[in-house]
């Protein structure tokens, strides 16, 4: 660095790159997001579906574009972001390379919450060989959002008696989460076929059956939280160098991972419960973006959305190909996707210049 | 006026006491080290000045202001701490810098910051590493990035934790160096634990001896004696004098 003005130009050059990257990943989901658009049972050209985008009617060219493929896009973009966003939130509160909404059981605990609801208190019903459906959405949510805050109550507390120490954050995870997915297996091992048909069902992450309305409050509480996250990004550069050293800068740390972990797994528990099961989205968003644009939250909260949203798409898009005109649950493709790039990652960092924290 | 005051502090975890009725004053322009054993409390002893550790009673003032009054904030706009074994995240040098003027930015770090981390950044010769990879530096050099974030944070009192203690002999003749120049330059005061009573002599103005968990001794380098040395660390020394300066020999 020069020792002149030019030095403050040559780190502002440094920091435009990463500018550049989040940039080009807005990019890349526009480009997904118009891809996404042509992608269905129906094929239909470039004019049908510009023409049916400029003027919504009641054909049903514009009746697939505006309340099917736009609904199920808008999902993809903003569900995606949200859990990557959590998942990097939760990495670095917990400061645990690992951690994720997958990893710290809470996705467990949602899908015990919706099991219960629909095998035990009989909020499903089957319609038909491939379809069934949930009879009532929102006991079955709020009893997924019930189960997911407990767990993460359950972990923050235990966490709390060992002082966060990262490795009995991830075992009490491992723990918690399999208590619940026990729990889930005696609920459908005692369900009637309808019952478990529809806790089955919907166990497999699915865009397409998320509503408007639905949809619309995983916006809210995803902006929301997004406001947060990205206020305290100073604060997370802080902790992320130790919790003494963020202290003696004047963050309060308890409180800022506390708050952080139950925002962050609201995204999960409101995601989860309207789509399903949905994972590793919220472990390789962040993990990615750690090695494109570093450790710096002004940067990576933006580009571990944008990841984020790009994996999921990514996925559907695959998902509505790969057997087509058969779709796969898209939870399956994150999965499937994000098993093997997740491995890859981690023999990646054992040789790397960042080894795991602990 | 003194620059920090600390009045009868103490600290114990439920079933140990771990520092006991501990009281001194720092005037501005002052090194102060305190020196003691492993284990004698030296490193609780700053957590609890710096409010990291809740002290169990007692109080410490920080240019005429008790510390118990101001914001978390406001602390650390006075006080700046540099944690033994400091661990950096994956961030260039300018950034992990950078980070020591948190206490001062509002919404986002302005031109100013950066003139400042830059004025830091050449005062410590890191101008060649200044956009690498903070987590690929040496000891030596990522010690200095402590240091230069210690210095951005223009606090009244520096709290320093070993900061010598995995460095060789000239990073410490260095990191020693940078920090007296700076509490004079700036009038400020440093607390410092080592281990290295001879870089202690060397660098400080006064000296906190500490021995089970109370203060020992307190003052100039005439209280740093053979008898001092055997009743804080229990073994036998010579104090000499080796081209001007004071040095412990042990026997």
């Amino acid at each position: 660095m020069k020792r002149d003005d030019e030095g403050i130009a040559q780190y502002e050059a440094h920091v435009g790159r990463k500018r550049l990257a989040i940039v080009l990943l807005l990019v890349l989901v526009a480009l997904l997001s118009i891809a996404e658009i042509f992608v269905g049972s129906v094929s239909l050209t470039a004019d049908q579906v510009i023409s049916a985008i400029m003027h919504r009617g009641d054909d049903p060219f514009s009746r697939i574009i505006w309340e099917q493929r736009m609904p199920r896009v808008a999902t993809a973009m903003v569900a995606g972001a949200g859990l990557s966003m959590a998942g990097c939130v939760m990495q670095n509160n917990l400061k645990n390379p690992l951690a994720s909404p997958s990893t710290l059981g809470v996705t467990n605990a949602a899908v015990f919450g919706a099991n219960f609801g629909i095998i035990i208190l009989g909020a499903g019903a089957a319609t038909g060989a491939y379809a069934s459906t949930v009879t009532n959405p929102y006991i079955v949510t709020l009893l997924a959002f019930a189960f997911s805050m407990l767990t993460v109550f359950l972990i923050v507390l235990l966490s709390k008696r060992t002082n966060f120490s990262p490795p009995s954050i991830v075992l009490a995870g491992v723990a918690v989460g399999s208590i619940f997915t026990a729990g889930t297996t005696i609920l459908q091992y005692f369900a009637n076929d309808t019952a478990l048909g529809t806790a089955v069902f919907w166990s497999f992450g699915d865009l397409s059956r998320v509503s408007v309305n639905e949809l619309t409050i995983i916006t809210v509480v995803t902006a929301a939280c997004a406001v947060y996250f990205y206020l305290m990004r100073w604060n997370y550069n802080a902790l992320a160098n130790g919790d003494e050293l963020a202290r003696s800068l004047g963050v309060d740390t308890s409180k800022l991972i506390a708050l952080g972990m139950v925002l962050a797994s609201l995204i999960t528990a409101v995601d989860v419960s309207f789509m399903g099961m949905i994972g590793f989205v919220g472990l390789i968003g962040p993990q990615m973006m750690r090695l494109v644009v570093g450790e710096d939250h002004r940067y990576l909260i933006p580009a571990s959305m944008l990841a984020g949203s790009a994996v999921m798409m990514a996925s559907d898009l695959a998902a509505n190909i790969a057997l087509s005109p058969i779709v796969i649950p898209v939870g399956a493709v994150t999965s499937l996707l994000g098993g093997p790039l997740f491995l890859w990652l981690l023999l990646r960092r054992r040789g790397g210049a960042r080894e795991c924290r602990y | 006026m003194s620059i920090l005051t600390v009045n009868g502090l103490s600290f114990s975890y439920p079933s140990l006491d771990v520092i006991k009725d501990v009281s001194f004053e720092v005037m501005p322009g002052e090194v102060v080290s305190i020196l003691g054993m492993n284990g004698a409390g030296k490193s609780t002893l700053l957590k609890c000045i710096n409010r990291i550790l809740k002290m169990s009673s007692g109080s410490v003032a920080v240019s005429g202001c008790d510390i118990s009054s101001l914001s978390s904030r406001e602390l650390a706009q006075k006080m700046s701490f540099v944690i033994q074994g400091s661990r950096f995240s994956s961030t260039s040098v300018f950034d992990a810098i950078l980070l020591g003027r948190k206490p001062y930015i509002e919404w986002d770090a302005t031109k100013k910051d950066f003139e400042i981390v830059k004025d830091s950044i050449c005062r410590l010769g890191l101008e060649d590493y200044a956009l690498r990879n903070v987590t690929e530096m040496s000891g030596g050099e990522s010690q200095k990035v402590a240091l230069a974030r210690t210095i951005v944070q223009q606090t009244d009192v520096m709290l320093l934790d070993e900061p010598t203690s995995a460095l060789d002999l000239k990073n410490q003749l260095e990191v020693m160096n940078i920090v007296r120049e700076e509490v004079r330059r700036r009038n400020v005061a440093a607390v410092v634990t080592m281990h290295d009573l001879n870089l202690a002599l060397r660098f400080s103005d006064k000296f906190l001896m500490v021995k089970d968990r109370r203060i020992y001794s307190m003052g100039g380098i005439e209280t740093i004696t053979a008898g001092a040395i055997k009743d804080v660390y229990g073994v036998d020394a010579e104090i000499a004098e080796v081209g001007g300066h004071k040095v412990v020999v042990p026997l």
